[in-house]
């Protein structure tokens, strides 16, 4: 199996607040508080575990048309996310 | 006289000379309990005289001579009760209950009028939960009463409801710092007062375009503490980044200061730490600059976690050693990610203050419409 058929799900154990327009990550080790703005919350709630980080990308895209590079971001925002923590491989 | 008090999960037993106690008891009169022989109350007791002091829980703060001894009470009472109120988050709020049966909060740094607009709100038919300490349970987003009386200034030039000025004026009715004590529920009728816990639903967040963004600019804040702390205190000050001492004044026991704060400088957390650290007695908010009440007031709606960092500021119960903040092992970060998550079903809005009535009328339109 190849990382890009791997799906990007949420980390367990992670305390997260969903405020609606933003998503709040409290880091416990770091103490930090991470944000997630409107977009970046919505590529967060499309990696659930049952899409790869190439369909993620794709569904934000068709969902943002028009928006000039909506694929690159999510990709970014995936990669964003894996190496903060916040999201897993699976 | 003694008198037993339940605030919350804080149980605390005051005791001194009549005089000097019953203001305080008249103040914090629903919230009397019987003594319970099962549970162990946190004392505060003043004892006056030449070498008066008060003792507080672990603390012994001595009398400041000239200082109205009641005020000096009143201080270590509140510090002790805040320090054991570990299951509500407790701001710097009034707290009001809507036409629907829904909480709101109405927040703002003295003198914008949120304890005029509350009283007028309360006279347009609203109960009151607080008009200045908002207890939300954070885990719930569940806004609970504090029903002290409403300290009123007779003949101060707020604007306030007739019917409150005039009980004001009233010269059997209790004083606490020449404020008349006044119990909305004796005044107007029980059914005014809350006695219930509400679901929090609208946060409404006074500002004023003179004073400022109060998310930027500037805050001034007054700090006392025990003389004898007050040159580690003053050179931990100097320290900070974005705290200016505009003032320090001396007592025989005391130590004032007035603060300048400057937010873009972030120094909330080194500030709170150094003044909970050294262990300030007290510190307040105060402004240096009155807002604009001539205009035309206005809204913006704003985030949720916007509102959350404002309201964390005017948090009371967080200082080290503090029960609420024993179960936030996080700290204040931690605080502020829960109390954010407190407000996940609410609508906040920031309101700059104006013409008085057109200003309350702005709140009503908030509350008529859907958080």
């Amino acid at each position: 199996m190849t990382a890009n058929a791997r799906c990007p799900r949420p980390v367990d154990n992670v305390k997260y607040r969903d405020l609606g327009d933003e998503f709040l990550f409290y880091d416990e080790s770091g103490d930090r508080l991470h944000v997630l703005n409107g977009s970046a919350r919505t590529i967060y709630l499309f990696c659930d575990g049952t899409r790869t980080e190439e369909q993620v990308a794709d569904d934000f895209a068709m969902q943002n048309e028009g928006a000039a590079d909506a694929r690159g971001d999510a990709q970014k925002v995936i990669a964003e996310l894996l190496e903060l923590g916040l999201l897993s491989l699976s | 006289m003694e008198r037993h008090f339940r605030v919350l999960d804080a149980r605390v037993c005051l005791a001194g000379p009549e005089p000097v106690v019953s203001p305080i008891v008249t103040a914090y009169r629903r919230f009397l309990a019987p003594e319970d022989p099962a549970e162990t109350p946190v004392r505060v007791r003043i004892h006056d005289g030449d070498d008066g002091k008060i003792e507080a829980d672990t603390r012994v703060v001595p009398l400041e001579p000239g200082w109205d001894p009641t005020f000096q009470l009143y201080q270590q009472f509140l510090t002790t009760v805040l320090e054991n109120i570990g299951s509500c988050a407790v701001l710097h709020a009034a707290a009001l209950v809507d036409r629907s049966g829904e909480g709101f909060l109405i927040a703002a740094p003295a003198g914008h009028g949120k304890s005029s607009l509350t009283l007028e709100l309360v006279s347009r038919g609203y109960a009151l939960l607080s008009d200045d300490y908002a207890p939300v349970d954070l885990a719930t987003g569940t806004l609970h009463p504090y029903p002290r009386a409403v300290a009123v200034l007779a003949d101060g030039d707020a604007p306030i409801p007739e019917v409150f000025r005039s009980a004001a004026r009233d010269p059997s009715v209790a004083r606490l710092f020449s404020k008349s004590l006044l119990d909305v529920g004796d005044l107007l009728g029980e059914e005014r007062l809350a006695s219930n816990p509400v679901p929090l639903r609208r946060v409404i967040l006074l500002g004023s375009p003179t004073t400022g963004d109060p998310a930027e600019g500037f805050t001034w804040l007054q700090v006392g503490a025990l003389r004898e702390r007050a040159d580690a205190i003053e050179a931990g000050l100097s320290g900070i980044d974005g705290v200016e001492v505009l003032e320090r004044v001396d007592g025989t026991h005391l130590c004032f200061w007035k603060l300048r704060i400057r937010h873009d400088r972030s120094p909330t957390a080194a500030l709170t730490r150094l003044v909970d650290g050294e262990g300030a007695l007290f510190y307040e908010k105060c402004w240096a600059t009155r807002p604009d009440f001539t205009g035309a007031p206005s809204r913006r709606r704003a985030g949720r976690r916007e509102a959350a960092l404002l309201l964390g500021r005017e948090l009371m119960n967080r200082g080290v050693g503090s029960r609420f903040l024993a179960r936030h092992p996080g700290g204040t970060t931690e605080i502020l990610f829960d109390l954010a998550g407190a407000l996940r079903e609410t609508g906040c809005w920031r309101v700059s203050v104006g013409r008085f009535e057109e200003t309350a009328d702005l709140i009503e339109t908030i509350l008529r419409e859907p958080a």
